[in-house]
């Protein structure tokens, strides 16, 4: 018995050890772990974006600072990286002289809540917020000396949320006082990005009068958008800060961001509940949702997907990892180097399969079946000596 | 060009000239109408229909929007520097004391101030006096821009010789410096400016701030601290009581310059929302003319509200057209700063320092807000009623309607003077005799001596107006010796005109002369109301109402002397020409006077002193603030007046 078990455990070693290398045809095994990953989330996007534009300036805007600042604090809050944030501000109300509560910025009458804060990182301010900037940013063409934070480094694995608010009309939306920005100059902006695979979803978002229309012309694929105010409506301030002497906050914001407040990381919240939240009684203005471009239904569409930079995983094909690495050991360019590392570091590339697999994966096919007769060959003559 | 174009050509000129041909026939017709249309238009001016509500047009203002830190211990500080300001005025302090405990109190706060002298050259006399003024440094900007906050030592409410002062405005301008300045809100250098007199102190003030050169001025320079930055808007208080009942509002500029609509409306919008009643001028709504209930039956129209509005409008002539401003503001208009003064009607109360604190500071936080200077809203308009307005396109019609009936007559009359109807004699052809037009001479030259003379008379009567005479004899209340020797001038061309068309055999005048004269002197008439409608609806307003139509009903006969005319001079025309006489010297300037001196001693019952002080009134400005009033009257209206009464007396 004793004599029957030693003779073939070794088999049985060889056996196992055999079938490990024979049996990582690698598609199956992805396959399964694409299908583990793809159960919790629909979307199969790896890494969030965030764009937060406020389109005016000058004191009495303050509310259009206080809107994107919030939008900002929620984003932020809900896991997205400064890194992955561009904040436009075309103003800076907190150093307002007309400020009686200098380096603050509120968005509520009590006051309880600073947005400005201490770790706030703008990447687009005063007069660098210019419909130019921001259709360049949007579509990557940008000069080689801008640096990274003012980059949107987004690719066909990004969700992106932008937002945006000013003063606007029909299919417009004021810039700085002396330019306008259309609804076909960012839904050509849109298809460029989809074209060059710039991103996987875009949510779109606007507070502004008449802000439905400004989404009327996307045309691209896979953009869910809402907007605080159809064609002829205007969108109200919702409160004014007697002490600071001007409107804090935009009734449309005011409404998601509170919504929003009641949300962590981990909220199974959806788009949907979002837009079922809207209510002409508080906003005073009809929100509209654009869902036809979109290929999924927002009741299935997790708010975390835009407004969270959860950390999501992919299966990668090995090969591309090692091209890689190697890629990136043989670069002398040190730029390349750090693009790849910060690529690593948003999860573009991910490797999520085990050592063992990914060395085995690493022989090709000869070598595989080769290495298999070897052990077949060992595996008899063993069993013969033994036997 | 083919023969059918030719005959299209022809047919559109046929068709044009037939159009003409019925414009012109009903020519009459149509200046009635015109004339109608006008006057009915004026008179509807106080009508609701035609204002509307007034609205904040520029989006930085954001009036009332905030709270305001104004409290009782600011008040407190207000009754103690009334108290010091009292004792100063009531022991006659000298110009010199007053502004220097005004430059101590300000430096007591903490505010580089300092005082500044200056010498008012007249024809009589020289006006001196002393301002002070006191500059907060916005810290958080560069001082690019400031607001000035200003009180001058005499209210506007000046009650005959006795001065009234304005004592609690000065203490609420004290009071603001040293409440204001704990604020760290402002965007703006504050200046606060306690003017000394009504308005020369804040004239002077203006000119050496704006380096402006006046001939006979001498202001010392501002210096130590020299205030910069460009002023965009002031506030002016006005505080003669011991309380107040409503603000009122006081916007008329010197020459007829307006203030930007704005900042009015922010006033208007702060002061309600601070619970203090909002008037036009002192204008309470229970002083009003009372209209019979039974007018406002007849015409299915609130007749008070009329009578309301139209007593708005009428004092806003009675500043606009004279180009007189209605307060210290009124001298920062020249320098393209928005000002106002707010004006707290004298009454037993229930308001004081701490609801005028409160909207000051409302205002000036406003102002603070601005981010370029008011442009936003309108600078022409017309206030009928608090709050309400009339728009450019609702009040100017009337006057150019008017200006364009009075052309159409000097056209009209140009054209006659050209042909003379002639009796044919009979031919085989036409065996009647008939009349046909033919043209005649049409000598200007006499006529354009003529006009020229009477604008020569126009200035001799402006030199003899501002003469140092005048000056002196009106301070003696020699007011009908001043109206005499200003009008020999226009007698003596009367006269001198009179007795050459009659007498000289050297150079007789030509029979056109008259109808030429009244056509020349239309058709400038019209170009002067339309043009001045534009810069100063009153005046235009004021002079197409006196002598649009008695000009225009001067007669004159045309066809005199020529071949077959039988002589027109009938009785009815002697008398047309006689009551055209009296109204054109009723309207002159001497006669408006005399008329207006007649009014007030026989239906107002006073001694006539209102006429002394108001003509007194004039020539000061004149004078000092160089307004246009009395260079316009003496030489536009004047000569044309002396125009249409040179067509009375010229022979037929």
């Amino acid at each position: 018995m004793t004599r029957l078990f030693f003779l073939h455990l070794p088999i049985l070693l060889l056996w196992t050890l055999f079938k490990l290398v024979e049996g990582t045809d690698s598609s199956y095994h992805d396959q399964v772990v694409r299908d583990f990953l793809k159960e919790d989330q629909g979307s199969g996007h790896t890494n969030n974006w965030a764009v937060l534009v406020c389109s005016s300036r000058y004191w009495f805007n303050y509310r259009h600072m206080a809107n994107t600042l919030g939008m900002y604090r929620t984003v932020k809050r809900l896991g997205i990286p400064d890194s992955n944030i561009i904040l436009m501000l075309a103003d800076d109300v907190s150093c307002n002289a007309r400020n009686r509560f200098p380096a603050s910025v509120y968005s509520n009458g009590r006051r309880n809540l600073d947005l400005y804060g201490e770790n706030i990182e703008v990447d687009y301010r005063g007069y660098e917020v210019t419909v130019e900037n921001f259709l360049r940013l949007l579509t990557g063409r940008v000069e080689p000396s801008v640096p990274r934070s003012k980059r949107l480094l987004t690719d066909e694995k990004s969700n992106v949320f932008v937002y945006m608010t000013g003063h606007g009309g029909a299919e417009f939306l004021k810039f700085q006082d002396n330019e306008e920005i259309s609804a076909f100059d960012i839904a050509d902006a849109f298809e460029q990005m989809w074209q060059k695979k710039r991103y996987h979803e875009i949510f779109f978002m606007i507070d502004t009068c008449q802000a439905n229309t400004m989404y009327s012309k996307f045309y691209s694929p896979n953009i869910l958008a809402t907007g605080s105010s159809e064609l002829g409506e205007s969108s109200y301030s919702y409160e004014n800060d007697a002490d600071i002497g001007v409107a804090v906050i935009d009734r449309y914001t005011h409404l998601v961001l509170s919504y929003l407040e009641n949300i962590n990381k981990t909220s199974r919240s959806t788009m949907q509940q979002l837009f079922d939240a809207y209510d002409f009684n508080r906003m005073r203005s009809h929100a509209g949702v654009r869902t036809d471009l979109f290929k999924r239904d927002p009741s299935k569409v997790l708010l975390t997907e835009f407004f969270g930079g959860i950390a999501q995983a992919d299966v990668v094909a090995a090969e591309d990892v090692i091209d890689a690495q190697r890629f990136v050991d043989q670069s002398s360019s040190g730029r390349v180097a750090l693009n790849l590392q910060q690529a690593a570091e948003r999860g573009e590339v991910t490797a999520i399969l085990p050592q063992g697999l990914v060395l085995a994966r690493n022989l090709d096919n000869f070598t595989r079946t080769w290495v298999g007769a070897v052990c077949i060959m060992v595996l008899i003559t063993l069993s013969y000596f033994l036997g | 060009m083919s023969e059918k174009e030719i005959l299209s050509h022809t047919k559109r000129i046929e068709r044009r000239s037939k159009i003409i041909t019925k414009i012109i026939d009903r020519l009459y017709l149509i200046r009635f109408i015109l004339f109608f249309t006008g006057f009915g238009w004026l008179i509807l001016l106080p009508w609701n229909g035609l204002s509307r509500r007034a609205w904040i047009d520029e989006n930085a203002l954001q009036p009332g929007h905030v709270n305001v830190d104004w409290n009782w211990g600011d008040v407190q500080i207000a009754d103690t520097k009334l108290a010091l300001l009292e004792d100063l005025w009531n022991r006659n302090a000298s110009s010199v004391e007053r502004a220097n405990f005004i430059k101590s109190q300000f430096q007591e706060y903490g505010l580089a101030s300092n005082t500044q002298f200056y010498t008012f050259g007249t024809p009589s006399e020289n006006i001196t006096g002393n301002n002070a003024y006191g500059v907060y440094r916005a810290q958080r900007t560069s001082g690019m821009e400031a607001i000035v906050i200003a009180a001058s030592w005499v209210s506007r409410q000046q009650e005959g010789a006795n001065l009234q002062p304005n004592l609690r405005g000065i203490a609420t301008v004290l009071s603001l410096a040293s409440s204001l300045k704990r604020r760290p809100v402002w965007a703006k250098d504050l200046i606060f400016l306690v003017s000394d007199s009504y308005l020369d102190g804040a004239h002077a003030w203006l000119s050496a701030y704006h380096g402006d050169i006046q001939q006979n001025l001498h202001a010392e320079p501002l210096l130590h601290p020299e205030p910069q930055g460009v002023i965009w808007t002031a506030l002016v208080l006005d505080y003669p009581g011991h309380s107040f009942s409503h603000l009122g509002l006081f916007f008329e500029g010197t020459n007829a310059r307006l203030p930007n609509q704005d900042l009015s409306n922010s006033a208007w919008v702060i002061s309600h929302s601070m619970g203090v009643p909002w008037v036009l001028y002192d204008h309470k709504d229970e002083d009003a003319f009372r209209v019979p209930s039974a007018l406002s039956e007849i015409f299915g129209h609130d007749m008070n509200e009329y009578s309301r509005r139209a007593r708005n409008i009428v004092r806003h002539l009675s500043y606009q057209a004279v180009g007189e401003p209605s307060g210290v503001h009124g001298l920062f208009h020249k320098y393209r700063i928005d000002a106002v003064t707010l004006y707290a009607l004298p009454a037993r109360g229930p308001h004081g320092f701490y609801s005028l604190g409160r909207v000051v500071e409302s205002l000036l936080r406003t102002s603070n807000n601005l981010l370029e200077r008011l442009h936003a809203s309108f600078f022409f308009y017309l206030f009928t009623a608090p709050g309400e307005f009339a728009e450019f396109a609702r009040y100017l019609p009337p006057v150019i309607i008017l200006g364009l009936a009075v052309s159409f007559g000097g056209l009209r009359m140009f054209v006659q003077t050209g042909w003379i109807p002639k009796r044919v004699p009979s031919t085989e052809k036409q065996p009647q005799r008939s009349l046909v037009w033919a043209m005649r001479d049409r000598p200007v030259l006499e006529v354009a001596c003529i006009m020229a003379s009477t604008y020569l008379v126009g200035v001799g009567t402006f030199s003899i107006v501002t003469s140092r005479w005048t000056w002196a004899e009106l301070k003696n209340s020699k007011l009908h010796e001043v109206i005499f020797v200003s009008s020999a001038p226009s007698i003596a061309l009367l006269v001198g005109i009179f007795v050459y068309s009659r007498v000289t055999t050297f150079h007789r005048l030509p029979p056109t002369t008259p109808a030429l004269l009244k056509a020349f002197n239309l058709c400038s008439l019209g170009v002067v109301i339309s043009v001045i409608a534009v810069a100063n609806f009153s005046l235009s307003a004021s002079v197409a109402v006196l002598a649009a139509l008695p000009l225009c009903l001067v007669p004159v006969s045309l066809h005199q002397n020529h071949e077959g005319y039988k002589h027109g001079l009938t009785a009815v025309f002697v008398v047309r020409r006689a009551f055209a006489l009296l109204w054109l010297l009723t309207i002159s300037p001497p006669g408006l006077l005399i008329v207006a001196q007649m009014l007030e001693q026989n239906v107002a019952g006073s001694n006539g002193t209102r006429v002394l002080m108001w003509l007194r009134r004039m020539l000061w400005e004149s004078v000092i603030l160089k307004t246009w009033f009395l260079p316009l009257v003496s030489t536009i209206y004047l000569p044309h007046i002396l125009q249409g009464l040179i067509v009375c007396i010229l022979p037929l």
